[in-house]
């Protein structure tokens, strides 16, 4: 995929700012057992995404991905550094208005229907009747749950729900979608839809930012990558360039983890399963 | 597309909030509830029917308050405990504060919801007494002006204390929130008798920590109408206004404080 550039006056989707968070945890030993220690998540992480960009957030578990996303969000606030949405301070609530986010294990509530979970975000978001009234079919379309509307949310299989997910982030056509592993418990036809779906907000010049650890799905969709690894921004580039020479993303990902951190490499010649 | 401006999705965001409090307490049932307070008020006007008219009168009386005071702060407890912890927990609060929402829209949104309930609750409880008093099944018992206030007066009360709770799930776990504000609950009922004694013992300390305590926990003996309803004694306007201002500051505290420690809070 190219990497897709607007006008050069217009911010970027994203700015992350030297973004730290720190947490205070209770550990062992100390008279009760509880003397604190600090554990940094999320180490001084700068990264600037362009409007129109499909970006690839990767990492191991417990690397710092969600938490970063967090504070994007404005869930969490961060220890130091800041955020800006197209050009805002990440935590006042406006800048909120031209994002969609889609989080990991998608959760709603299980007593209201599709139609009424999209109806009670799309209202959330700002959205009048009218507006829901033409979106909320449109976005059930493309992703695949047509003819669910009167379904409880209850009874959507997980990916479904995963599913309906993406479509609420979608609700008030934001400009810039971020999503936590979004294709985490899809199946092949709902990771199709996703991988389609990106392609489609690219060509419509949304940003799209998501972490992920199917690669196969990143080198397919997106124009550039940064790996996040024990807290700490090892790597920004360009998926063209990254997987020139045949090699597939996911060869480059463990070759620069083994790199960075020996105690991720993988020794695949001498690994015996059987 | 048509979006509205960020002033009307603030007001628009708490009704939505709002409205899917009332739902989700009407799907799940909670308000069968006041199925039971109709049972235990036959039960009562059953109990009293031994005694004399003029007596099982004012005992109807002042155990329907008792009963409506009961179920009322059960189902406060109920309703509120879980509203915020469970939206945390489940992280079907992600998708709602990634929206151009404030925190403090979120949780106005919550506490409005939980009114309505309250309300919808009471009113049902007053119908109840209604047709029981229309059935002839509480001989003697008429739904005056001193009912009404009544009710009112406990709707009052239970604002405060769903704010109280709701701000005390924020900051602790769910148990602890319910226990402590039970146990503030208990205390602004019996806060007349400790402010008498606490102020008429020797020490400097304690009548300051009556003043403190004055200041953060409302006095609810002065929201209980029991007397009111039993022996006819009613309040005047000007009286009604004071102790709706008085319940309501204290709601408007909890809700601030609530506010303040949400906005604290990671998620």
């Amino acid at each position: 995929m190219e990497n897709a550039t607007r006008s050069s006056s217009e911010p970027p989707a994203l700015t992350i700012e030297r973004l730290t968070k720190t947490y205070s945890k209770g550990g062992h030993g100390g008279l009760f057992g509880r003397r604190r220690r600090t554990i940094t998540v999320v180490d001084d992480v700068s990264i600037e995404i362009r409007p129109g960009e499909v970006f690839g957030f990767l990492g191991l578990n417990g690397a710092g991905k969600t938490t970063t996303l967090k504070m994007v969000l404005g869930l969490i606030r961060p220890t130091a550094g800041r955020v800006f949405l197209f050009g805002h301070d990440a935590f006042r609530p406006e800048s909120r208005s031209r994002i969609g986010f889609a989080p990991e294990r998608t959760a709603f509530y299980d007593y209201l229907t599709t139609r009424e979970t999209l109806e009670t975000l799309g209202r959330l978001s700002g959205l009048d009747r009218e507006s829901l009234a033409e979106r909320i079919p449109r976005l059930l379309a493309t992703v695949a749950l047509v003819g669910e509307e009167n379904t409880q949310v209850k009874d959507f299989s997980k990916g479904m729900q995963q599913r309906l997910g993406i479509a609420q982030s979608m609700l008030a056509d934001p400009d810039l979608l971020i999503f936590d592993e979004p294709t985490t418990g899809l199946d092949p036809f709902g990771r199709r839809i996703f991988k389609d779906l990106v392609r489609d907000l690219k060509q419509a010049g949304k940003t799209v930012f998501f972490s992920s650890h199917q690669l196969p799905d990143v080198q397919e969709i997106c124009d550039r990558v940064g790996v996040i690894h024990r807290g700490k921004m090892i790597h920004v580039g360009l998926v063209r360039e990254l997987i020139q020479g045949g090699n597939t993303l996911e060869e480059w990902f463990m070759r620069l983890l083994g790199e960075v951190d020996p105690s991720v490499k993988i020794q695949g010649q001498e690994r015996r399963f059987v | 597309m048509t979006r509205s401006s960020p002033g009307a999705v603030a007001l628009g965001a708490v009704l939505v909030i709002a409205r899917n409090v009332v739902r989700e307490a009407l799907r799940r049932r909670i308000l069968y509830l006041v199925l039971l307070f109709a049972l235990a008020l036959l039960v009562m006007v059953e109990g009293v029917s031994r005694f004399e008219a003029q007596i099982q009168v004012k005992m109807v009386r002042d155990f329907s308050y008792t009963i409506v005071s009961f179920f009322g702060l059960l189902l406060t407890v109920l309703i509120t405990f879980e509203q915020v912890p469970l939206e945390v927990d489940s992280k079907t609060i992600y998708m709602i504060l990634c929206r151009p929402i404030t925190r403090q829209t979120f949780l106005m949104g919550k506490l409005l919801g939980i009114l309505i309930v309250l309300g919808l609750a009471m009113t049902i409880m007053g119908g109840i007494m209604v047709a029981m008093v229309g059935l002839g099944v509480t001989k003697g018992f008429v739904i005056d002006g001193q009912v009404v206030q009544a009710l009112y007066f406990l709707l009052l009360k239970y604002a405060s204390f769903a704010t109280l709770l709701m701000l005390l799930s924020i900051v602790a776990s769910r148990p602890l929130a319910v226990m402590l504000s039970l146990l503030i609950y208990s205390f602004g009922h019996v806060s007349d008798f400790l402010r008498a004694s606490l102020t008429a013992s020797d020490s400097v300390v304690f009548p300051k920590i009556v003043e403190i305590l004055d200041l953060i926990m409302p006095n609810y003996v002065l929201l209980d109408v029991p007397s009111g309803m039993v022996y006819s004694a009613v309040f005047n306007l000007q009286s009604v206004a004071i102790l709706t201002a008085y319940a309501l500051s204290f709601t408007v505290l909890y809700l601030v404080l609530a506010t303040w420690a949400f906005e604290l809070k990671e998620l």
